[in-house]
């Protein structure tokens, strides 16, 4: 039987012991924050939905490990067949990012970049399962496929571990795509300046 | 037991005494960073479990909060260990997954591991 007088002291929290967790909780997250600003820290993302996205690069080097079918499962329980695209050891520089999202309050672009010459944008490994590919603006002054370096008296060598080395150069690419999830592992980001509002630049 | 009072106050006066008996904003709030954290990935929900580390974490990460959650209702005399492994789960995710479902999972998952260590039980308020 707990009387009134004891009510006061039962079912409370001890502040100091709350200080004694959060605290170290929140520096801890600081310095992971700032550690995976710099590139220190990789990430890992996964998501799903539906978006098209304009991205252009200085330079931008990848393997294309495998394309790989695979199966949805729609709502309404119906089965949508997508590919996913397996790149691997992907190297981004001067990248700019941009992708348009509608929510209930309206288009908001989201713009992420990366300086021209600072340190690239990495990702280890990167799974899309691309429904469909309705458009590709390409344009660039060199996209090399199969080529993976090259020696140096001119004749190409074969660095690639089992996958297709893709190369490009000042790619600009218009994609109107439709992918229905996408995971990356190993994503290491420096310098790059993400900003969102709804009148934002694109990078196309 | 409260015997006297209206009939209408007694459920009130139930409510009021459980949620005291137990650390309940910590159950609620791990349980909400581990709905987020879990659902984040998803606009569609057209695949559960997504391969990689980002959707492996995400789906125990948030699967683990919110049964974190649970027991910080119906098991509150473990608080301060499931307090401890809230937080930490929670730190864990911001490189795991989605950054940790956009900061907010790993936010609400580290407020609620804090409350719920600190919460007194009323039981040992006395030797406290």
């Amino acid at each position: 039987m707990r009387h009134a007088a004891a009510g006061r002291s039962t079912g409370r929290r001890r502040w100091g012991r709350f200080a004694a967790l959060f605290v170290p909780a929140v520096i801890a997250v600081v310095s992971i924050g700032a550690g995976v600003a710099t590139g220190a820290v990789p990430v890992a993302l996964a998501m799903q939905g539906r978006q098209t996205l304009a991205f252009t690069a200085e330079q931008f080097e990848a393997e294309a490990t495998g394309v790989l079918p695979s199966f949805v499962q729609n709502a309404d329980g119906s089965r949508q067949p997508v590919v996913v695209l397996q790149l691997s050891k992907v190297r981004i520089q001067g990248a700019c990012i941009s992708t348009a999202v509608t929510t209930p309050l309206g288009t908001y672009v989201l713009h992420a970049a990366t300086p021209s010459g600072s340190a690239p944008i990495e990702v280890g490994n990167a799974q899309i399962a691309i429904e469909s590919l309705d458009g590709v603006g390409a344009a660039g002054q060199e996209i090399l496929l199969g080529h993976g370096a090259t020696a140096p008296d001119g004749t190409p060598v074969d660095t690639s571990t089992g996958g297709v080395p893709i190369r490009a150069g000042n790619i600009a690419l218009d994609i109107s795509a439709t992918a229905r999830w996408a995971t990356v592992d190993q994503l290491t980001l420096s310098g790059l300046t993400l900003q969102v509002g709804q009148d934002q630049k694109r990078c196309l | 037991m409260p015997v006297s009072g209206a009939h209408g106050a007694v459920p009130t006066r139930a409510l009021a005494r459980w949620t005291r008996d137990r650390p309940f904003w910590a159950g609620l709030l791990t349980a909400a960073a581990g709905l987020v954290i879990l659902v984040l990935p998803g606009g569609r929900f057209t695949v559960l479990l997504l391969p990689g580390l980002a959707g492996t974490s995400g789906f125990l990460f948030g699967a683990g909060l919110c049964a974190m959650g649970l027991f910080f209702w119906f098991r509150p005399a473990g608080h301060r260990a499931v307090g401890v492994t809230a937080v930490l789960v929670s730190v864990a995710s911001l490189v795991t997954t989605n950054l940790g479902g956009f900061v907010v999972g790993m936010l609400l998952g580290i407020l609620g591991g804090s409350l719920g260590f600190a919460w007194e039980d009323p039981d040992q308020g006395a030797q406290a």
